[in-house]
């Protein structure tokens, strides 16, 4: 014998029948695992695979004109290809000067919800499964605890005379723990208060929404049910073009309308006036003369979000039974 | 022993090969949102004038009629004309407290001045103080158009096209549906397993969306 054939039998045990079909049955089974565990990219729609072009596009802050002009076009394309629906897609920057607040008005409330369902066909949400970025939170008369403030109810008529009504939503904050919590930088404050989402830049690991005192931000598990009759085609890149599976998403004041001076959608269904928007650096806007005059308050004050989301109770708080 | 290993692998792949399925999501009933009823248009038409009556085919202004029968200084709540004005607002219960009683198709204000029905503002501030306050501030109402006070089709609503000033407080109107997510179910009285102290049902109360009643939470 020589050293090689040696070395040859110490490497390679001699191949018995048992190790035959041990080692043939194990790697059938690694081979079966793996294949079942690719099988659902068998269902996926060419349609959801992004393009090229999706994959190496820049961050928002990064994009150049150019850029966002390719960007744009690309997803104009895309909406269209999939909802039938031409939208007028852009990309709307913050206006100088303007630092947008909101203030709700509790006395005014009824928690008829409609503000929940305008802002639902005004910024593409989910219809199936739903989503909603408005919250009425009805709570007893009397306290102010949103802990067990109920979001479900479901009387024939409202108000109902022993509660009242909060309607939460994006705070907008001025310290947002969303903002500090990503690890990619997809979400930021813009110039104007806004905090914002870059959708294509989201990797969806949901730290925001784990992070945000509000409940302000949702994400999307599946692919959001919009049908080409509930595409609002008004749409800007950063609020509400239709978004993909895996993304977060929040309210955004409406910027593609808020930044041409139109008001919020939610705002303008209220049929009770209890919602007022404006520029907190215009001294004569309806925001700063509440913020003046009022007694607001944030909602959780002591968390330190420095909301741009105020509260406030007329001087006559609503009798009991009373109306509004 | 060692045997089972790759057993148990082929099994799992032949399940997951065959019997699994893509996730599907319970499918949710969608919300039912009434159609027009998401507008930012006026609650009420704010009328020019009342049509009180409609005599011989033609409209006839309150003055029509004020002209030839003289009321008398102080009407009494309920009428024997008028019947269909359901009057209930608070302690306002007369109706020459607003009208005018010489000119009928005004309202009137302190010393007899005049303001017409759809400008009836500085007339429901001789009451509503703060309220008028506010809304000349512009922090009372619905507005429309813009949030900037420059803009020129910013238009913030008067009075009467929100409040009938007959009956000024709103009707209680049904809410539109609530969240429905399929995470977040509506409690079905325990076929789903959901007990009523879990997190997502600690708020309700049995069969009612009121806040809980419960020893630990008066506390």
């Amino acid at each position: 014998m020589t050293d090689a054939d040696t070395r040859t039998d110490d490497a390679l045990p001699p191949l018995s029948r048992r190790s035959f079909l041990r080692q043939g049955v194990t790697a059938l089974a690694g081979l079966s695992a793996f294949a079942a565990a690719l099988k659902p990219l068998a269902d996926i729609d060419p349609d959801d695979i992004p393009s090229v072009e999706a994959f190496i596009q820049k961050h928002y802050k990064e994009m150049s004109d150019a850029d966002m002009e390719r960007a744009l076009a690309r997803i104009s394309g895309e909406v269209e290809k999939r909802y039938a629906v031409a939208p007028d897609l852009r990309d709307v920057k913050p206006r100088e000067g303007v630092e947008f607040v909101y203030a709700l008005n509790l006395s005014r409330c009824v928690g008829c919800r409609m503000c929940v369902h305008a802002c639902v066909e005004e910024n593409n949400q989910s219809r199936s499964p739903e989503m909603q970025y408005i919250r009425v939170l009805e709570m007893p008369r009397g306290t102010l605890d949103p802990e067990h403030g109920n979001h479900h109810y479901d009387h024939p008529t409202v108000p109902d005379d022993d509660h009242f009504y909060m309607p939460v939503q994006c705070h907008q904050c001025a310290n947002p723990p969303c903002v500090k919590v990503c690890p990619v930088e997809a979400t930021w404050q813009e110039p104007d208060g806004i905090t914002v989402v870059d959708y294509d830049w989201c990797i969806g690991c949901r730290y925001c929404e784990a992070a945000c005192p509000y409940f302000a931000r949702r994400f999307n598990f599946t692919e959001p049910g919009l049908t080409s009759t509930d595409v609002n085609p008004d749409m800007a890149y950063l609020s509400n073009r239709p978004r993909p599976t895996g993304v977060v998403e929040k309210c955004t004041y409406c910027l593609q309308r808020t930044r041409e001076g139109r008001l919020p959608a939610c705002l303008e269904v209220c049929p009770v006036g209890a919602r007022h928007f404006g520029n907190v650096l215009d001294p004569e806007s309806d925001v700063s003369r509440i913020l003046r005059t009022k007694r607001v308050f944030v909602l959780k004050e002591d968390v330190g979000t420095l909301p741009r989301f105020f509260y406030y109770f007329d001087e006559r708080y609503p009798r009991e039974g009373a109306g509004r | 022993m060692r045997f089972l290993i790759p057993v148990v692998f082929l099994a799992a792949a032949a399940w997951f090969a065959v019997g699994s399925r893509a996730v599907v999501l319970p499918e949710t009933a969608r919300a039912v949102v009434p159609e027009g009823l998401l507008t930012d248009a006026p609650p009420r038409a704010a009328p020019e004038r009342p049509t009180i009556a409609v005599i011989g085919g033609v409209e006839q202004k309150c003055s029509d009629c004020h002209a030839i029968f003289e009321s008398a200084g102080e009407t009494p709540a309920h009428l024997r004309q008028h019947e269909h004005i359901v009057l209930d607002h608070g302690v306002n219960a007369q109706c020459l407290n607003c009208h005018a009683r010489t000119g009928r198709n005004d309202l009137e204000l302190y010393g007899g001045a005049r303001t017409p029905l759809k400008e009836s503002a500085p007339l429901c501030g001789k009451c509503h103080g703060p309220t008028y306050r506010d809304w000349e501030a512009g922090i009372h109402g619905r507005v429309q158009g813009s949030w900037d006070p420059d803009d020129p089709t910013r238009r913030l609503l008067r009075c009467v096209e929100c409040h009938d000033p007959h009956r000024p407080a709103f009707p209680p109107i049904a809410p539109l549906p609530g969240p429905a997510a399929w995470r977040a179910p509506a409690f079905d009285g325990g076929a789903t397993g959901a007990s009523l102290d879990g997190p997502l049902h600690r708020w309700r109360a049995e069969g009612e969306g009121t806040a809980p009643d419960r020893e630990e939470d008066r506390r």
